[in-house]
């Protein structure tokens, strides 16, 4: 499925519209330093298979992700700037690593946002396209025509064993047996088949509870980890249900979601507790170097 | 405001518990109190969101810390306060057929409560709930006072989809999902209205204040009723 994602809806949740935007937000944002945007900007994110667009003006794009992208049918490099044509056919074809993936034009999309976004909420239908996935045969208007200077990124390197994710424990730990939190801290989790854009799926040792994991619906963070009674933990993403009634053992560390939307299913992944103070040390400290990385462009 | 506990919600948003009870007063007190942040325009402060029983704070950690961030939200909570009123003025009926192929969960809360399903049906139906708050997906109403005859445990596997229009127990807890969505509550019904329709304006036809009361229609009636799609005019009753 592809859709256009920019960061994200912010300042709807007690209407229920959920913040949606890219999954991965750092693989967008190097896709957008590659054409001259903003980090934030407007691209197409695509999950597993990517689309085949063709070109009537010249432009400027780039694509990330684990992605092995042709134009007019020879293989071109991912992460780097690729000046098109009039009648170019970039083809973006299937996921050789990873889920995810982004392709990013110079002057983003001539498209309204809708909410103070651009990015498409499929469920609800706002954003993007009609908030439509893309489909064959649409035509998207861009803002701006030009060729830039080529840059290159050196892709990232695949990881390989256990995911590590990062989680600060809370608010509902008090729902838990020590049992399970034990078991959630030192047993390896499987990505499941389900997990979208919703949510996370994991498979892996059951978590225990004192007495069951309903709760009075509250509300949900990004990379909230929700518990239902099958102890099988949910991880909510970008489309999440902005309120929940199961308990929360906790949610993943901003910088570590960008790692785990990339997480394919049968992936293994293992959580590490830190607190809130050192979660937001580790953002600051990632923003910073982000900032000095796009003053290079 | 005495007994409230902060905890953080990750690193970009804070969790303020007020208590562990759905209660009009209670649900009045963090709704005002969401409104004296929102006004304190606290630097880094995003979006403050109201739920039952707590408040999510959203805000940026590049502009303040969740230490710094939770002692300036417990100092404004300490401020007493006078509380807004739920708006008991308007009542919004939504039609809804129960049980058969719209409420499969029907004969499984009729079991568990030790209920028959006209038991049930006529218990959840005929009477006002008060909406608390909207939020889980666009136009979805949390309602209140759902008799406590008929609490039932949501399921342990969560559906990966509900259809629209969906009427469902989860707990003690009772609401429409207004487009369709992965769910954990026991269906019991159908409404074939488009809850939310973001071309119409008001998107949603209700707000958190307003009650809602659900009226039994047949199938006939709900395939006459979905035909009219938006032509179809809601009951709304003001100043009851």
């Amino acid at each position: 499925m592809t859709t256009i994602q920019d960061f994200g809806r912010s300042g709807y949740l007690s209407s229920g519209i959920t913040s949606s935007g890219a999954m991965d937000t750092h693989s967008l944002a190097l896709a957008n330093l590659l054409v001259g945007n903003p980090m934030d900007a407007a691209g197409l994110e695509f999950c597993l298979f990517g689309p085949t667009v063709a070109f009537d003006s010249d432009s400027c794009v780039s694509v990330t992700g684990g992605f092995s992208p042709k134009l007019n049918g020879a293989p071109v490099k991912s992460y780097t700037t690729l000046n098109v044509s009039t009648g170019d056919v970039l083809e973006v074809g299937y996921a050789q690593s990873g889920v995810y993936g982004y392709l990013a034009v110079s002057g983003s999309f001539a498209i309204e946002a809708v909410l103070g976004s651009m990015s498409t909420n499929t469920r609800c239908g706002i954003g993007g396209v009609d908030g439509n996935r893309l489909s064959d045969g649409m035509d998207i208007a861009l803002r701006q025509e030009e060729h830039r200077e080529c840059k290159a990124i050196i892709p990232p390197v695949e990881e390989t064993g256990p995911l590590y994710i990062r989680v600060i424990l809370g608010p509902q730990t008090d729902r838990f047996t020590k049992r399970g939190l034990d078991a959630f801290l030192g047993e390896e989790y499987t990505v499941a088949v389900q997990s979208d854009r919703m949510g996370i799926r994991l498979e892996g040792a059951a978590i225990e509870t004192i007495n069951g994991t309903d709760i009075i619906s509250d509300g949900t963070a990004l990379g909230a980890i929700q518990v239902p009674g099958n102890g099988q933990p949910i991880i909510l993403m970008a489309d999440r249900q902005t309120t929940g009634g199961y308990a929360k053992l906790g949610v993943i560390a901003s910088i570590d979601i960008p790692r785990l939307a990339q997480a394919k299913p049968g992936r293994k992944i293992r959580f590490v507790s830190i607190s809130v103070e050192d979660a937001q040390k580790n953002y600051a400290d990632y923003c910073n170097a982000m900032k000095r990385f796009a003053s290079e462009f | 405001m005495k007994n409230i506990s902060i905890a953080p919600l990750g690193d970009h948003a804070l969790c303020v518990t007020f208590g562990n009870a759905i209660s009009v007063d209670l649900s009045n007190t963090i709704r005002s109190y969401s409104q004296v942040i929102a006004d304190a325009r606290l630097t880094g402060v995003g979006e403050v969101v109201p739920t039952y029983c707590t408040m999510m704070i959203c805000y940026d950690p590049l502009q303040i810390g969740y230490g710094t961030l939770s002692e300036k939200i417990r100092a404004l909570l300490k401020q007493p306060l006078p509380s807004a009123e739920i708006d008991l003025t308007r009542r919004v009926h939504i039609p809804v057929c129960y049980g058969g192929k719209f409420g499969p969960d029907l004969s499984f809360v009729a079991q568990h409560t030790g209920l028959t399903e006209e038991e049930v049906i006529s218990r959840h139906a005929g009477r006002d709930y008060p909406i608390f708050m909207l939020g889980f997906l666009p136009g979805f109403p949390y309602l209140g006072d759902l008799d406590s005859a008929l609490n039932t445990p949501r399921l342990s596997s969560p559906r990966i989809r509900i259809a629209p229009g969906s009427v469902g127990i989860g707990g003690e807890q009772t609401g429409i999902y207004p487009i369709a969505s992965p769910g954990g509550w026991r269906l019991i019904g159908r409404t074939p209205i488009k809850l939310f329709d973001p071309k119409r304006t008001p998107a949603t036809p209700y707000v958190a204040g307003n009650r809602i009361r659900f009226d039994p229609i047949s199938e006939l009636e709900y395939n006459a009723i979905f035909e009219q799609g938006s032509d179809y005019q809601l009951w709304i009753e003001d100043g009851v």
